[in-house]
């Protein structure tokens, strides 16, 4: 009975386990990259959110002043 | 009747001598080199003998069309290079410098115009808006008071759905990360131009125009080498250059060090650095393109 109970205590462990893994791949967590010989793991929350990034953006004043090259033409 | 039927046949054999004896004549005006262009194979399958006849022979053709000496390298990429871009948003002034760096550098059309950068003007109130920015502001100088910058050029996307589209594969990326294009296969569909979700591709409505003094000689064959009317291009990050271990033009070029470019697989590279220690954000991330191309606020 207690090796029943282990043994259906580890399935659901590695279950879990399994559906962690999938959730945290498929909303985009963590996304691995494979390059040569080097796996490349990006980690979503190291990444500034739009809201974020528009906060950070008005508070931005460049203390360097150019005269602009001329605007493309329009084709 | 059978007079006629006779009469058919015969009919038929000069009709069939006028067409083969059109096509002999048609097949002959055609010179070698063009005759070899027009059934060259797809750069990905060339043999190595095969890619250097070409060079050589666009070479010869560009010399003697802009009355200086070429060179058009087809150097493969570096092993164990990924190709990585970070723009400081924080220090972007928009002056456009890169974009005519951008321009002098690859060989774009100055009549019509071709930009492969474009830089877009924001308000800061607003935030990032695609919708309510401006690409051909022209103040004395800028920055200007309650606007960004935000200059987008190919974001060398690691899934990228330009290269999905094509129905000639004449578009990949190419191991370093570089998405490419062979001018020899594009059908100038513009399937890619619809595709790509940051308009970072441009397609040559007529046939672009560069003068002699203009031209830079230093060339890429899926590059900046000179293309013709009806294909698309786009940046490489200055293919030819980044292969022989240089920056692009636009980072050179850039008079508040605002770009930054490097190798992401050199864990000691300064790309690597500010991804690291860094908070980044890419453009339309929602659409899963996973850019090679990143900004950060420096400051």
């Amino acid at each position: 009975m207690d090796k029943e109970i282990n043994n259906n205590s580890r399935s659901k462990f590695i279950k879990n386990l399994i559906w962690g893994l999938v959730s945290i791949f498929s909303l985009g967590i963590l996304s691995v990259k494979f390059t040569k010989n080097q796996i490349i793991v990006r980690n979503r929350f190291k990444t500034v959110s739009v809201k974020e990034a528009n906060e950070r953006i008005r508070a931005i004043s460049p203390d360097h002043r150019n005269k602009p090259e001329p605007p493309p033409k329009t084709q | 009747m059978q007079k006629s039927k006779k009469s058919t046949r015969r009919e038929f054999f000069k009709k069939l001598s006028v067409g083969v004896g059109g096509s002999v004549v048609a097949l002959s005006a055609c010179t070698g080199p063009e005759f070899d262009n027009f059934f060259q194979k797809n750069f990905k399958t060339l043999s190595k003998e095969e890619i250097d006849n070409i060079l050589l022979d666009l070479e010869k053709k560009y010399t003697e069309q802009y009355g200086k000496e070429f060179k058009v390298s087809g150097k493969k990429a570096i092993d164990n290079t990924f190709f990585g871009y970070a723009l400081d948003l924080s220090r972007c002034v928009g002056c456009r410098r890169c974009v005519y760096g951008c321009v002098d550098e690859n060989n774009q059309s100055r009549d019509p115009q071709i930009h492969w950068i474009t830089v877009l003007q924001m308000e800061k109130e607003k935030g990032i808006d695609y919708m309510h920015s401006n690409m051909y502001y022209n103040p004395e100088k800028v920055p200007e008071e309650g606007k960004f910058y935000v200059p987008i050029a190919c974001q060398q996307c690691a899934n990228p759905p330009c290269t999905k589209v094509c129905p000639a594969k004449a578009t990949w990326t190419e191991p370093d990360g570089i998405t490419v294009i062979d001018y020899n296969w594009c059908i100038g569909c513009r399937y890619c131009q619809s595709a790509c979700p940051y308009g970072a591709r441009h397609f040559n409505w007529g046939e672009p125009k560069i003068t002699n003094e203009e031209i830079n000689t230093n060339t890429h064959y899926l590059g900046n080498r000179p293309r013709t009317k009806g294909v698309v291009e786009k940046c490489t990050f200055c293919i030819q250059r980044v292969r022989e271990g240089k920056y692009p033009s636009c980072v050179e070029v850039c008079p508040t060090g605002s770009r930054k470019f490097g190798n992401l697989l050199d864990p000691n590279s300064e790309i690597r650095y500010i991804l690291e220690n860094k908070r980044v954000v890419v453009l339309k991330a929602e659409l899963n393109t996973q850019p090679n191309f990143f900004y950060f606020f420096g400051v």
